[in-house]
């Protein structure tokens, strides 16, 4: 399982609301924001569902709700899930 | 090694003890941080315990119910930067209990989380109850383990089962507590259950001397070959005394955390070229250590939670949770925002706080009974002027000092609390953050800038102690900037409320011409500022109802932290007056405001109230109390303009110098003082030219 990886396109940004996708990655080139999305649950392999694109990025992760700018929502690779 | 990119804030710890070494550059808490305190050994009969855990797990619930009252006060739950301590006795032991600002790791990202840290390492307590969400146990058991490896006693508290039975999982805490190793307890601490095991645990455990750091459970968190080759190369170059385990500092090294490496340079000397080569060796592997050591954490952590957690039923659907939900919609959350401030705001503060409770405090216990009481009293004890203006009289320390913060502010500030404990209880202030942010960002201020710029509503004093909450450094002085310029103290918006609350053409003119000159003033602080704006982001807690005790210790809490820190200010206000006035200083600074004052198209007298308004902003605020009745609405508008404007009161001015620097300092009053006289200028030939308009 790694942290970074540039090949792929898709970002948490780029979801619609409510569409669910898996995290592949949260970039690293910020480490600390990097660390924080990790530690409050934005960690590889976990699904999250779109809740909200506005005003910000509001995510479902597990059993924690996130809202995060979409300055960060790019960090975050994903893969689209099938619904 | 890429840097994070705020600098590592300098100011020393709230409460800390002094440091063991000097040095550094910002004074205390640079140097020794991670240093252990010495001595301080408790007996057989007083241990010490610190509560830890992430932010809205129910620490300060916790630390209610086991200390039965707030000895140190000074702790703002969720904006928390501070320690509260406290004392609580039972099974025949007397238990020292701090309560610790919000971590989520170890490896400190926020202010908050240096001083949770700095505090467990300094202090060594005997025990730390880690008090974790049942419904979110994947996310917090890394702190758990990273805890344990850093040579802690740890006792988990697996809190809100309620809300976890509602979600439809049942969770296995004795298990947990089995696959852990440690002793684990299933509560519901807002209603006190499983509070009992918790304090005879606690009643029966051994302090700290007798068996240090906690035993390995049956499930550790495992690293790969390549982490653990880098923890021993660097275990065997550590050979200070960190006042944590060498496992734990070389854990906290590899992850990269800026306070330790900067540590190790300063106090490894010799060794550092030696441990910067382990650093690049283990920062160039693919995937760096960095980011393996915290993926290992979550994988362990959710294999124990996995176990011990089941969703037996589908989650319930709650009114919290609808109710929630729906606030996040900004369809509905703006609305909501509007009532919440209208009811909250408007009509508690100002109308039952700042109307009735002054009235009566005011104008039916001082003005009609204590103050003629008094001055007669006065008046028959002493002979000479100077002795009776000291105590009684129009500047008395009774008579004004006194009366302004007991009967003025106190109402005001007090039912202030009382709204803010409750939107911060019921988890509506995060989702009024998130809807916050777009509004901020011209200000260049994030969502998250909206939790001190409300508590700036309350006290501004508060409010600039509170942005260190904030993540950026440029983040940190545009906020304090807003709230030196024109964020309304709760008695300031109090007053100006009274004032012209029976005129509400000029209530109106005062709030636009405010909010006017702070985005006005904001933006352009944001354009001048070199820097990028801090990112957002925000855990969104469920809605809860709020506990009444809760809200209650809150407000105590926080109105015996403002009342010590309010009444000297008052007192020592009154007697810089009588000073000022028997050395004839005052009549020379005041004809020079009162004639600023006249420019503006005021009475002179105006020039005392801003006078005033800088010695304390609260205090000037009740000063334009008094002076009302005199003035017409214009000129009404024209003075509480420049009064919420003008620089802030002597406390906050005090803290943003402290807090920021003094170049902050002066670049902010320098900003502020003529913004506000401009201000109240433009406006007084405004409302000339529009005189005839009839209020």
């Amino acid at each position: 399982m790694v942290l970074v990886r540039p090949g792929s396109h898709l970002t948490l940004a780029d979801l619609a609301r409510g569409q669910e996708a898996e995290i592949l990655a949260v970039e690293a080139a910020d480490p600390a924001y990097a660390r924080k999305l990790l530690v409050l649950g934005l960690v590889p392999g976990v699904t999250v569902r779109v809740l909200h694109r506005w005003p910000v990025h509001v995510v479902q992760a597990g059993r924690t709700t996130l809202a995060l700018d979409g300055q960060l929502a790019r960090r975050v690779s994903v893969r689209l899930l099938m619904r | 090694m890429s840097r994070i990119p705020f600098p590592l804030a300098t100011h020393a710890v709230a409460q800390s003890r002094k440091s063991e070494t000097s040095g550094g550059t910002g004074g205390e808490g640079t140097a020794g941080r991670l240093a252990p305190h010495p001595g301080d050994g408790p007996g057989k009969d007083t241990l010490r315990v610190a509560i830890v855990g992430c932010p809205n797990v129910g620490k300060s619930v916790l630390f209610g119910r086991l200390t039965g009252r707030y000895v140190s006060v000074s702790n703002y739950p969720g904006t928390t930067v501070e320690v509260a301590r406290g004392l609580g006795r039972w099974g025949g032991r007397t238990f020292r209990v701090a309560d610790t600002p919000g971590l989520y790791s170890l490896v400190c990202v926020t202010e908050e989380e240096r001083v949770a840290r700095r505090l467990l390492v300094r202090d060594r307590p005997d025990w730390l109850l880690h008090v974790v969400d049942a419904k979110n146990l994947d996310r917090m058991l890394p702190l758990t383990f990273q805890l344990r490896e850093a040579g802690f006693r740890v006792a988990l508290v697996v809190n809100m089962l309620d809300e976890a039975t509602a979600a439809g999982l049942t969770v296995d805490v004795a298990g947990l507590g089995r696959a852990l190793g440690l002793p684990a307890f299933g509560t519901v601490l807002t209603r006190g259950r499983g509070l009992r095991e918790i304090r005879e645990f606690l009643a029966a455990a051994p302090p700290i001397a007798e068996a240090p750091g906690s035993p390995g459970g049956p499930v550790e968190p495992v690293y790969d070959p390549e982490t653990e080759a880098a923890v021993g190369a660097l275990a065997g170059l550590l050979r200070t005394d960190w006042g944590l385990p060498v496992r734990a500092v070389a854990l906290l090294l590899l992850q990269g955390d800026p306070e330790v490496v900067e540590e190790a340079e300063r106090r490894e000397g010799p060794r550092w070229p030696a441990i910067a080569a382990v650093l690049a060796r283990a920062e160039a592997a693919r995937p760096p250590v960095r980011h393996r050591v915290p993926l290992a954490l979550h994988r362990t952590a959710r294999e124990v939670g996995t176990a011990s957690v089941r969703q037996v039923a589908p989650p319930r659907v709650t009114a919290g949770k609808v109710l929630g939900d729906l606030l996040l919609e900004p369809a509905l959350g703006l609305p909501v925002l509007a009532l919440v401030l209208y009811f909250g705001l408007y009509r508690f503060v100002g109308g039952f706080g700042a109307g009735t409770l002054v009235e009566v405090l005011d104008r039916v216990l001082f003005l009609s009974r204590v103050n003629p009481w008094l001055d007669r009293v006065v008046d028959g004890l002493f002979t000479s002027p100077v002795w009776r203006e000291l105590l009684a009289h129009e500047y008395g320390l009774v008579t004004l000092g006194l009366r302004y913060a007991v009967a003025v502010v106190l109402p005001i500030v007090g039912t202030f609390f009382v709204a803010f404990a409750v939107l911060e209880d019921s988890g509506y202030l995060p989702r009024l953050a998130l809807l916050a942010d777009r509004l901020l960002r011209p200000l260049g201020l994030s969502g998250r800038a909206l939790i001190p710029l409300a508590l700036g509503l309350g006290c501004g004093t508060m409010a600039t102690l509170v942005t260190r909450t904030l993540e950026t450094r440029r983040e940190r002085i545009l906020a304090t900037f807003v709230l030196a310029l024109g964020v309304p103290c709760s008695a300031q918006l109090g007053v100006v409320m009274g004032v012209l609350a029976s005129r509400s053409a000029a209530l109106a003119v005062w709030a636009v011409t405010v909010t006017a000159a702070l985005v006005v003033g904001g933006t352009l602080a944001a354009r001048l500022l070199p820097g990028r704006p801090a990112p957002f982001f925000l855990e969104v807690p469920p809605l809860r109802w709020p506990s009444l005790g809760n809200i209650w210790h809150k407000t105590a809490a926080r109105m015996a932290w403002y009342f010590r820190e309010v009444l000297p200010v008052f007192l020592a206000a009154s007697v810089a007056i009588w000073l000022g006035r028997l050395t004839g200083a005052f009549p020379l600074v005041l004809g020079l405001l009162g004639a600023a004052a006249r420019w503006l198209g005021l009475p002179r007298e105006a020039g005392r109230v801003f006078l005033y308004g800088f010695l304390r902003r609260d205090y000037g605020a009740a000063g334009l109390y008094d002076l009302a009745p005199g003035l017409e609405a214009p000129a009404l508008v024209v003075a509480a303009v420049t009064l919420t404007l003008f620089v802030p009161c002597l406390a906050q001015t005090v803290l943003m110098f402290r807090e920021r620097g003094p170049v902050v300092g002066l670049a902010v009053l320098g900003t502020v003082f003529p913004v506000a006289i401009a201000a109240g200028f433009l406006l007084s030939r405004a409302l000339a030219l529009v005189g005839a308009w009839s209020w």
